[in-house]
């Protein structure tokens, strides 16, 4: 079962994925459909990262061709 | 022509040393100048830290009327915002409380950070060169200031600084949050809200009102005293309690020349002898011994500050004005940090059990504040009468003072609000 994490503004299903030859952490944004997966090493170096490093990820502008104009 | 609203409002006329016209409690333009002169220019108390403990904890509040945003970065920095996005107006967030270090409109998915910046916009491209992000970072609240945990904003760029407005009251906020052994207070346990049909000012005055607790809450005074007889000790003639006006619409209930009469150690009604021995070592611990004997003994300050925000038991209560006829009390119990585990749970219990929807003395000042709201609806003479210990009012210790149920503290609270009115 993934685990689910809701707020106002987003809801993602999180869960850990096996069909690799290792295993990874699935990331999946219910609204989209979108999901990304995310290996320990990558998971790792996210741990220094800070909010603000993100706000690139958070611009609406960078998702239209992905999720607004998606048909 | 129809009859108009008079343009101007002679607070002088309607507000006297003794007396106070009934028509601040439904006048449509005084709400209106209050919300201008004193919710929208003057500081008001909105949330206490420990509601925001965490990066990106959020919380959404009124100010005044003004939607606001109380917001912890990832470096700790609080920010107050105005809850409206820059684009066409919308509340961008629409939780009482949440945690994300960013908020996106969900009308045109305006993206910003939890610092107010403008992250982005949806379809870009739509926009010329001209347009910069800069320019539309959500705005903020022009003044912002803590004391002791607690959140204060002005809505004026220009004014007293909050030190100068807290005045007196920093002593009692003191008394209160240092009944902690860490000398935190934490708020993380829900709040109790109440609307009522009626003024907000009737709730600020009523919590420093010493007059009305054995008459208006009777019942609730004979069970709380368990036929102690000491009724009157307390809430009647024979109490030695004082009612103080600090000044600035600071009052107080001084209960304190009942509290100390037993001294510090005497264990507080519902706690167990192990909760207080246990307490009181860790209290000496946090502020030491002398010290730790006199805050126990005073117990809580039972006060005011203008305009919003009020100090009883184990509470903060904190007025809402919605409309000149309608306002929301909002009952937030305060736990002490560092206190064992059954004192915090009987502080909760506490707050429930005499201010819940059902409780001992909560429903009956709504009931008086909707009786008040339908009898000023009766005009052929509207004064009401604040005349009680004029007599013998006397200067003390910095203040203005009388006897616990004299209304000195009304008198305090109307000389303040008719400054600000006409200031």
């Amino acid at each position: 079962m993934p685990l689910r994490l809701i707020n106002e503004f987003a809801a993602v299903e999180v869960e850990s994925d096996e069909t690799g030859n290792g295993p990874r952490l699935v990331i999946r944004d219910v609204r989209s459909g979108r999901a990304v997966l995310l290996d320990p090493l990558e998971l790792a170096s996210l741990v220094w990262v800070r909010h603000e490093e993100l706000t690139p990820f958070l611009d609406p502008a960078r998702l239209e061709s992905r999720t607004y104009r998606r048909s | 022509m129809a009859t108009m609203l008079d343009a101007h409002v002679n607070y002088g006329e309607l507000i006297l040393n003794d007396r106070i016209s009934g028509r601040v409690y439904y006048d449509q333009q005084i709400f209106q100048e209050e919300i201008e002169r004193i919710w929208h220019r003057e500081w008001v108390y909105v949330a206490h830290e420990s509601e925001v403990p965490e990066p990106g904890d959020y919380l959404t509040r009124p100010l005044g009327l003004q939607p606001v945003i109380v917001s912890r970065d990832e470096d700790r920095k609080i920010h107050l915002l105005l809850n409206r996005c820059m684009h066409r107006g919308n509340t961008v967030c629409q939780s009482d409380s949440g945690n994300s270090h960013a908020f996106r409109c969900a009308y045109h998915g305006w993206t910003y950070n939890n610092r107010g910046d403008l992250v982005g916009v949806p379809y870009a491209s739509g926009y010329d060169t001209s347009f910069r992000k800069e320019d539309f970072a959500l705005a903020k609240v022009p003044r912002v200031a803590s004391y002791r945990g607690l959140i204060f904003a002005s809505l004026s760029a220009v004014g007293p600084t909050l030190d100068e407005h807290l005045g007196e009251a920093k002593r009692l906020i003191d008394q209160f949050v240092n009944l902690s052994p860490d000398g935190e207070l934490v708020l993380r346990s829900g709040v109790l809200k109440h609307s009522y049909k009626g003024n907000w000012k009737m709730a600020l005055e009523n919590s420093v009102d010493g007059y009305h607790p054995n008459i208006l809450h009777h019942a609730a005074m004979v069970m709380m005293m368990k036929g102690k007889n000491d009724m009157e000790a307390v809430f009647g003639e024979s109490s030695d309690a004082m009612a103080r006006d600090l000044g600035h619409g600071v009052e107080q209930l001084d209960l304190n020349p009942i509290h100390t009469k037993h001294g510090g150690r005497v264990v507080p009604p519902g706690w167990s002898k192990e909760a207080f021995e246990q307490y009181h070592a860790a209290m000496v611990r946090g502020h030491g011994e002398n010290a730790a004997d006199k805050i126990i003994a005073e117990g809580p300050p039972h006060f005011c500050i203008f305009p919003n925000i009020i100090f009883i038991l184990n509470q903060f209560r904190v007025i809402q004005p919605v409309s000149v006829n309608e306002t929301v009390i909002h009952y937030y119990p305060t736990l002490l940090k560092g206190a064992p585990e059954e004192i915090n749970q009987r502080r909760l219990s506490e707050t429930y059990l005499i201010h819940g929807p059902a409780g001992r003395v909560a429903p009956d000042d709504f009931e008086a504040y909707e009786r008040n709201q339908i009898g000023f609806q009766a005009r052929v003479n509207e004064w009401l009468v604040l005349r009680r210990g004029l007599h013998r009012e006397r200067r003390d210790n910095g203040s203005t003072a009388g006897h616990e149920t004299d209304e000195t503290t009304q008198r305090g609270i109307w000389r303040h609000y008719r400054e600000v009115m006409t200031r």
